[in-house]
């Protein structure tokens, strides 16, 4: 699990991005220091344990790799391939992902809580527990997927593709849905309750 | 740290795994199973099972306790004096464990249950059922419920909002995120 700390500029208070002492406005050449990291997480297939917070990532590959215990709050992921990557236990909460391709993906234990998540696919994947409370969801599709216990609570998902997905234990309360597709799907096995705060 | 969380399809509930960088004495919590993923998990890390944190004493959670104590000597921590006939040590709320190098705090937060305590270890918090992605525990009446919200506003919300949550159920969470976004803990006490 990634170790969280702060930016050494003063008054600063973001998250030091890994191997940094600071965050990814402050950090001089962010760019560069995320395309290293990301060349060595190439070589090994993996991006463990780090903090990205922040950063900004546009037309990656990193299609296939393991991403385990990473902290990618607040990123901005533009047109990057992510296809039968293994996402787990990472947060990409309150991020901006447009254009991402994540389908064939294996997402377990795994927050993208408040982000916006636009003209994207996670279809055919595994995404066991994946936490999407409050999600901006434009165009998405997750069809074929298997979603088990993934929470969707307070989102509000305009023409949303979720056919012939797995929703047992997913829960939607509260959630603003717009022209989303179930068909096909056992969303019996979901929860749909209204909650009046 | 080594972090894993592994799912028990019996309770449909999770377990956490903790230990150092280098393998040696590692810290379980809420054990609702002692499966071979689990073993598998703490064994190829060349881990240790030194203590059990217990959140509350549902079946979910602690079921995989009798199997784990033939494997490994595990110490067992809850906020009762036994957890299915084997001797806990007693926590209450504000004690600080010292577990090798881990340091965990114990806050009470009753609500699901009379003796549930949430764990934080630096930046993560074991929130057993109290609090999950969305939603809150279940309780056994209108008292209970007002108890519970009463505890997750004052004890949990203000811990910062870049705390992860590790709940008993579902997906992870942060405190930020719950308190922006879970429509139970708008309710009025």
């Amino acid at each position: 699990m990634y170790v969280p700390r702060s930016c050494t500029v003063k008054g600063c208070g973001r998250p030091a991005l890994a191997r940094s002492d600071r965050c990814a406005v402050h950090l001089p050449d962010a760019a560069a220091h995320v395309k290293e990291i990301l060349r060595e997480a190439h070589g090994s297939s993996r991006l463990v344990d780090l903090d990205l917070a922040g950063i900004t990532l546009m037309d990656e590959d990193l299609s296939g790799l393991e991403i385990s215990g990473c902290r990618l709050t607040a990123a901005t992921l533009t047109r990057v391939r992510l296809s039968r990557a293994a996402i787990q236990l990472s947060f990409l909460d309150r991020a901006t992902i447009r254009d991402c391709d994540f389908s064939r993906v294996n997402i377990v234990n795994s927050v993208f809580a408040g982000s916006l998540i636009e003209r994207c696919t996670f279809a055919d994947s595994e995404i066991i527990q994946g936490n999407f409370l409050g999600i901006s969801g434009i165009a998405v599709c997750f069809d074929h997927s298997d979603l088990y216990g993934s929470r969707f609570v307070g989102s509000v998902m305009e023409a949303v593709s979720m056919r012939d997905c797995n929703l047992t234990r997913a829960y939607f309360d509260a959630a603003h849905q717009g022209a989303v597709d179930f068909h096909l799907s056992n969303t019996n096995e979901a929860v749909f309750s209204e909650v009046e705060p | 740290m080594k972090f894993f969380s592994l799912f028990s399809s019996a309770g449909i509930s999770n377990s956490y795994l903790i230990g150092p960088d280098t393998g040696g004495d590692a810290i379980l919590v809420d054990p609702g199973v002692f499966d071979a993923p689990l073993l598998q998990a703490v064994e190829s890390n060349g881990l240790f099972v030194r203590w059990v944190l217990v959140t509350h004493a549902h079946n979910a959670h602690v079921n995989g306790i009798r199997s784990l104590l033939k494997v490994y000597d595990a110490g067992i921590y809850a906020n009762q004096p036994s957890i299915l006939d084997f001797p806990a040590r007693h926590v209450e709320d504000g004690n600080l464990l010292s577990l090798g190098d881990f340091r965990v705090r114990v806050i009470e937060t009753p609500g699901h249950s009379i003796d549930s305590v949430s764990y934080r270890l630096d930046h993560m918090l074991f929130t057993g059922d109290l609090l999950s992605a969305g939603a809150i525990g279940t309780t056994r009446d209108g008292y209970a419920r007002g108890l519970l919200l009463a505890t997750v506003r004052r004890k949990l919300l203000p811990l910062g909002d870049e705390v992860l949550i590790f709940p008993g159920h579902g997906p992870p969470s942060k405190i930020g995120i719950e308190k922006l976004y879970n429509p139970f803990l708008g309710e009025k006490l």
